[in-house]
């Protein structure tokens, strides 16, 4: 018999006990039957795997990546990029090395292409700049792995796109489209709900008053106002919550013209005059009478609500005095809680950004880092920046120096040169700081002075004798500050 | 010299990336109260906290020292003082030695004559030939065990197909475990091995029948030879005993003829033992000499974590190999070097050839050592596609899957940008499980080795 594998498989099934006639093969001789079932499955086993031949390739379906128009990044760079991906420690580095690729208008090099999308599909912020640097093969790449299409997928939805799919998507579904909508057109989104507004059950109706805020504006105010006579309770709320958003609302006019009339500043004094009552309009306005549950009166709180609810602006324009003034005349009185309490709320609902410098500027050593959080970016350098300047001594320098997280890198030169320069005051004595978290503010430092800041910082790094707590305090700092300015000296050099 | 060396031969001296990163830290003039050199001596001492190390080393031989604890070797310290001389040449001056350097050479000297007179004691012929006499009798006696070992084991095979393989499917695993451990006291931890991985066939589905009866069938050739190895060639001897599980010392093997060759170093893959009662870890690293056309297989092997790498893949180096033996020689072990010898990486593109050739080739070797499974493959001009089971790469009208063994197909994408590249691997049955890929866009190494990128 030939040796047919399929065969002698089906035979070795079967076993030699039950097979009636045993394998023979020509040139092969054994002495039992199992030996020669298996010394024949041996041959055939060595033909098959000797003689394999390879299958042929199905019509070629070319799928190529275009060539790039940028250069690509040099060795050097390479080395530097495979150091952050894979050192935990430095993966805060990432954002500015990939910015510094896009700004010198290269993009990396094929073999990080894996691990950048992966980063950029676990950290959807930072999508952005990945996209900007993997180049034409990057997004080719992307393509392959569905799991990659959101870092090279579109970031907005397009207005058509949403259009298209209102008609058949869900309630919940059509809210998240209005966020999305709102982000594009707000006008357009506004008008899409008033059109069917009549329809639309209650809670559905203060889901979309809530999703306003997204693209909120002057537009949107005659709707809201009327919105506040609605026969549901929550959809009132929801609209007083987001008129309070706007300074130039009739809402926040009236809750104005309510806190001018309880709260007078005269001259050093604060004179304060409590609520009588909660009466329709200012229920309206969204004043809470009574707390669910509790009984009695709670005068103090209601004016706490106006306060939070009036823009601050309010008293600046009336009394003509800024925002400092007023609240060191606040501080020193008996309702400070209240009535600056109001003007955190108040001033971050309006995005009053004067009063909201002014309130951290007041209210510095608190350790109330939140309303850094509302400033925009460039004021909040600015505003660090002065603070710095005004710092008088370690322990005033120390305070500022504490709000270093807020601020986002890389620093400009100039803020740059003024916070090594603080360091350096920090730095000059013996004593540790038991409240101050040296080690990981300095760290940030590093990470955020701007590169060419590195010969200043070492400079003060070196003078710190050894023995001192510093010395091992800013180590890090001044290292990782090395290795971002020599990566961005090898993406500028290659 | 100090200009020989330069930032990749300092990357490649380094045991993994972790001391690599750590070196780093210590590239700081600040870290180092003493630097300086004199002709090839590099000397310096690294503070860092309350502890300080000294540093020598010899840029020619080359040679290094540091009295840190660590049991890496280079470790961090030298790695340091190597990148400062390389990228900071200028802060090493020239200046005479420490007394601690001098120490440190007189050292070195006094561990080259020890080597050398053990080799002396080596060399007596007295000894020598009764520690020879005793080896025999251990040989001999281990050759009978053995054979009794295979006697049985070949009964029980004809056991298992009298029976039927397809009552394997039923059957527990124990009477594998059972003749495994038969084997293992008989001195045979090859066969136990191979029994092991047979008889867990039946359960892995679909097509284990014909899979079964494949490697039962290799085991009865094995068998066969072994009752017949007087009758065989010696390099099929070889092949025999080896694979039943008889031991080669490494010291014979590198005691034996020599090759000398510029190697490229292709590329390596880790890999943890089938067993999961040993915790053995295997680097292997293919390479391929380019004057004499060999393929050579190093392995190397380390208890608890991958074994520190000594070649680097996409490098050229000379080397000095011994193999051992058999009829298809590729395993090896590094005799002398590596030195690095610095080359355009797209020379290595030139050692590939087309799928059908890489084929064919393996078919030779099968020819003469049927047992082998696992062979070099250098493909070139191939570039990876998707079908309809998974990747495959495509050449020449010729295609092969992808194996999937492979962890990270990304990388070997995104190096080819669906163009042709050449792709350095094994083959695995039908697949081929790629170890890394050379292009226009460079060369990558594909495994994921914990030092590098994933």
């Amino acid at each position: 018999m030939n040796l047919d594998w399929d065969e002698l498989v089906r035979r070795a099934l079967l076993g030699t006990e039950r097979d009636g006639s045993p394998v023979s093969v020509d040139g092969l001789d054994a002495s039992d039957p199992e030996t020669m079932l298996l010394s024949a499955a041996a041959m055939a086993s060595v033909f098959r795997r000797a003689g394999r031949d390879v299958r042929a390739a199905e019509k070629p379906t070319a799928s190529i990546a275009p060539p790039e128009d940028k250069r690509v990044i040099g060795d050097r760079a390479v080395r530097d990029a495979i150091d952050l991906l894979i050192e935990p420690r430095y993966r805060d580095l990432i954002p500015e090395w990939l910015e510094a690729v896009a700004a010198a208008d290269l993009v990396v090099s094929p073999r990080l292409l894996p691990a950048l999308l992966e980063m950029g599909r676990r950290t959807p912020k930072a999508a952005a700049r990945v996209r900007e640097v993997i180049g034409h093969r990057g997004f080719w790449l992307a393509s392959l792995n569905p799991q990659w299409r959101l870092v090279v997928g579109p970031a907005e939805a397009k207005a058509e796109d949403v259009a298209a799919q209102w008609e058949t998507a869900s309630p919940a579904e059509r809210t998240l489209l209005f966020s999305q909508l709102r982000a594009t057109d707000p006008a357009g989104a506004r008008e899409r709900i008033e059109a069917t507004w009549s329809v639309e059950a209650a809670r559905d109706r203060a889901a979309y008053i809530e999703r306003m805020e997204t693209g909120l504006s002057m537009d949107d105010e005659p709707f809201l106002e009327a919105q506040l006579d609605s026969k549901s309770k929550e959809v009132r709320r929801a609209a007083a919550r987001v008129l309070g958003h706007l300074p130039e609302s009739r809402l926040a006019k009236r809750m104005a013209a309510r806190a001018l009339s309880y709260v007078h500043f005269e001259g050093d004094r604060l004179d304060v005059k409590l609520p009588d009552a909660v009466d329709d309009a200012m229920e309206r306005d969204g004043v809470v009478a009574k707390a669910a549950g509790e009984e009695g009166g709670h005068r103090a709180w209601w004016l706490a609500q106006i306060c939070a609810a009036a823009p601050p602006s309010a008293f600046v324009e009336k009394y003509q005095r800024s925002p400092a003034e007023l609240l060191e005349v606040a501080a020193a009185s008996e309702w400070r809680r209240t009535v600056e309490g109001g003007f955190v709320t108040a001033a971050v609902a309006y995005r009053d950004v004067t009063f909201i410098e002014a309130l951290i500027r007041h209210r510095i050593g608190l350790g109330d880092d939140a309303l850094w959080n509302h400033l925009p970016a460039e004021r909040r350098e600015r505003l660090f920046s002065q603070l710095l300047d005004a710092a008088r001594g370690r322990l005033a320098t120390h305070r500022v120096l504490a709000h270093v997280p807020k601020i986002e890198g890389p620093w400009a030169d100039e803020l740059s040169a003024k916070v090594v320069r603080a360091v350096e005051t920090l730095v000059s004595t013996e004593d540790r700081m038991a409240e101050f978290q040296a080690r990981s503010v300095l760290r940030d430092v590093g990470k955020k002075l701007a590169p060419d800041a590195y010969e200043a910082l070492s400079l003060v790094y070196e003078r710190i004798p050894e023995s001192s707590y510093w010395k091992s305090a800013l180590r890090d700092g001044v290292q990782t500050l090395e290795r971002r300015a020599a990566m961005l000296r090898a993406l500028r050099e290659d | 010299m100090a200009s020989d060396w330069t930032y990749e031969r300092v990357e490649q001296l380094a045991p993994d990336r972790k001391s690599i990163l750590a070196a780093r830290e210590l590239v700081f003039p600040s870290r180092w109260p003493i630097l300086g050199r004199l002709e090839q001596l590099v000397f310096g001492r690294v503070q860092r906290a309350r502890s300080s190390y000294r540093v020598t080393i010899d840029t020619a031989k080359p040679a290094f020292g540091c009295d840190c604890p660590s049991r890496k070797r280079p470790c961090k310290h030298v790695l340091a003082l190597l990148l400062m001389m390389v990228e900071r040449p200028h802060d090493l001056t020239e200046r005479a030695p420490p007394p601690w350097v001098e120490d440190w050479i007189a050292k070195e000297l006094a561990k080259a004559e020890r080597r050398s007179q053990q080799k002396k004691r080596d060399d007596d012929p007295e000894a020598r030939a009764k520690a020879e006499a005793a080896a025999t009798k251990r040989a001999e006696d281990r050759e009978a065990n053995v054979r009794a070992g295979v006697e049985d084991l070949a009964r029980f095979l004809r056991d298992v197909v009298r029976q039927g393989i397809a009552a394997q499917a039923e059957h527990s695993f124990r009477q594998w475990d059972e003749m495994a451990k038969r084997m293992i006291d008989a001195q045979a931890p090859g066969l136990a091995k191979m029994l092991r991985t047979l008889g867990g066939i039946p359960h892995t589905g679909e097509g284990w029948p014909s899979r079964f009866l494949d490697r039962l069938a290799r085991m009865h050739l094995l068998v066969e030879a072994y009752r017949r190895l007087d009758e065989l060639d010696a390099d099929v001897a070889a092949d025999v005993r080896s694979l039943v599980g008889h031991r080669v010392r490494q010291e014979d093997v590198k005691a034996g003829p020599k090759l000398q060759d510029q190697w490229w170093v292709l590329g390596c893959r880790v890999e943890t033992s089938e067993n999961l009662d040993d915790d053995i870890w295997t680097r292997r690293t293919w390479l391929y000499g380019e004057r004499t056309g060999r393929e050579a297989l190093v392995l190397d092997f380390n208890f608890g974590g991958p074994p520190l790498p000594v070649l680097v893949p996409g490098t050229n180096v000379v080397l000095s190999l011994a193999f051992y033996p058999g009829s298809w020689p590729v395993r090896a072990v590094i005799v002398d070097g590596p030195e690095l010898v610095t080359r355009d990486i797209a020379d290595i593109a030139a050692h590939a050839e087309s799928i059908r050739d890489s084929i064919g080739r393996a078919g030779d070797v099968i020819a003469k050592q049927p047992w082998a499974t696992r062979f070099c493959a250098r493909l070139s001009n191939v570039y990876p596609a998707k079908s309809d089971d998974g990747w495959v790469l495509r050449g020449d009208g010729a295609e092969v899957p992808v194996s999937e063994d492979l962890a990270d197909v990304w990388l070997l994408l995104a190096m080819s940008g669906g163009r042709a590249v050449t792709v350095f691997g094994e083959w695995q049955g039908d697949a081929v499980l790629p170890y890394a890929v050379v292009g226009r866009s460079g060369f990558a190494a594909l495994d994921t080795k914990r030092e590098q990128m994933r």
